[in-house]
């Protein structure tokens, strides 16, 4: 099936204006598949971190949500630890107005301000409930070792 | 290519059920799909979901659902043998395939009722503004008229017909906004009809307190 032409503009756009501290190339053979890298956000956890991720449009895009995960390993209450991300746009909250930019950024928002009463991976929300201090410290120690290139 | 059966000169169990087994330029051989490795539920026309947009290999609903439970019976079995490891190996594919099982469509939003996407307005063009483009394919209203037409949503909101079509046949509310719009089905009417009573209860209870100060 050919791709639709929005897919390439989008493309187009994200190579040739890319939102500052992300990048999201496609692989040559399966242009639905995008190899993205985002930068951890300065003054979060994971400031100085460099993140991989997967983005995948589906058949059903931009009817349905892209699939994205995290490939790095992360402390984060919202991201569970196959990398699954727990964001309302990239479920429920879908619009087909929503783009691949919108939803990267999103993601690099959730990276700024982590939301411990909305969990995905419950240990790491209860550590940041009980003791942030500590959760972040841990977040920071997690960039320091999965995430520096 | 020779399949598996082939190399092994065996008799391939599976061949009669596999659509378009003997074309040449079938590519379904190269690209298996969930239901190569199962059992198809011949009768349940229902179960497939309901828009497939052109795509014909796409595994269904069902077929995640069936898997995570073939893996849910390994689970059981793996339990007697202790082996914790293997066991959250078994989990994380389960609620994977469950996510999948769940994922297209289901999330969100109950599709827009029929009654309404039938009657969606033809807006003619110079309604539009020059620089308007559809939020949905991104192109501008008046370069591209060639399609269906424009329509817009009682939020006010403009879209191209082909593009705001198969999303109302998901989820009824405006891709720009999220104003609701109608829908038929039950859980929705009833939630919002119970918002409804739970409003004019609210009011008449405010006209009461207004009355007796």
């Amino acid at each position: 099936m050919a791709l639709p032409k929005r897919i390439i503009k989008e493309t187009e756009r994200l190579m040739a204006d890319p939102a500052p501290g992300i990048s999201a190339t496609p692989h040559d053979d399966n242009l639905r598949y995008f190899d993205v890298i985002i930068a951890g956000p300065n003054q979060s956890p994971f400031e100085g971190g460099v993140f991989k991720l997967e983005l995948f449009l589906p058949e059903d895009y931009p009817m349905a949500p892209p699939k994205v995960r995290f490939m790095t390993k992360i402390y984060h209450p919202n991201i569970d630890k196959l990398g699954r991300i727990c964001l309302d746009i990239l479920k429920d909250k879908w619009s087909p107005a929503l783009q691949i930019r919108t939803v990267l950024l999103s993601v690099q928002a959730l990276l700024s301000s982590p939301n411990p009463d909305d969990p995905l991976a419950n240990d790491v929300a209860q550590h940041w409930k009980e003791n942030e201090n500590a959760a972040i410290q841990t977040a920071q120690e997690w960039t320091r070792k999965y995430a520096t290139a | 290519m020779a399949s598996y059966f082939d190399d092994h000169s065996l008799e391939d169990p599976y061949k009669a059920r596999r659509p378009n087994n003997n074309n040449a330029n079938s590519n379904s051989r190269f690209n298996p799909d969930l239901s190569h490795f199962m059992p198809r539920e011949d009768t349940d026309e229902t179960a497939q979901t309901p828009y497939q947009m052109g795509a014909t290999s796409m595994p269904g609903e069902g077929d995640f659902r069936r898997l995570a439970q073939l893996f849910g019976t390994f689970r059981q079995r793996e339990e007697a043998l202790g082996d914790e490891e293997h066991q959250e190996f078994l989990d994380n594919l389960i609620t994977q395939l469950m996510d999948e099982a769940g994922a297209s469509g289901k999330h969100g939003p109950p599709p827009a009722s029929k009654s309404f996407i039938r009657d969606l307005p033809f807006v003619p063009l110079k309604e539009v503004k020059r620089d308007d483009a559809c939020i949905i394919c991104n192109e501008n209203f008046q370069e591209n008229e060639s399609k269906a037409g424009i329509t817009k949503l009682p939020c006010k909101h403009f879209f191209d017909r082909d593009c705001i079509v198969p999303w109302l046949e998901l989820h009824n509310n405006c891709p720009a906004c999220r104003a609701e719009v109608p829908s038929d089905d039950p859980v929705w009417i009833k939630k919002k009809r119970d918002a409804e009573l739970a409003k004019y209860a609210a009011e008449a209870e405010v006209d009461e307190d207004w009355m007796y100060s």
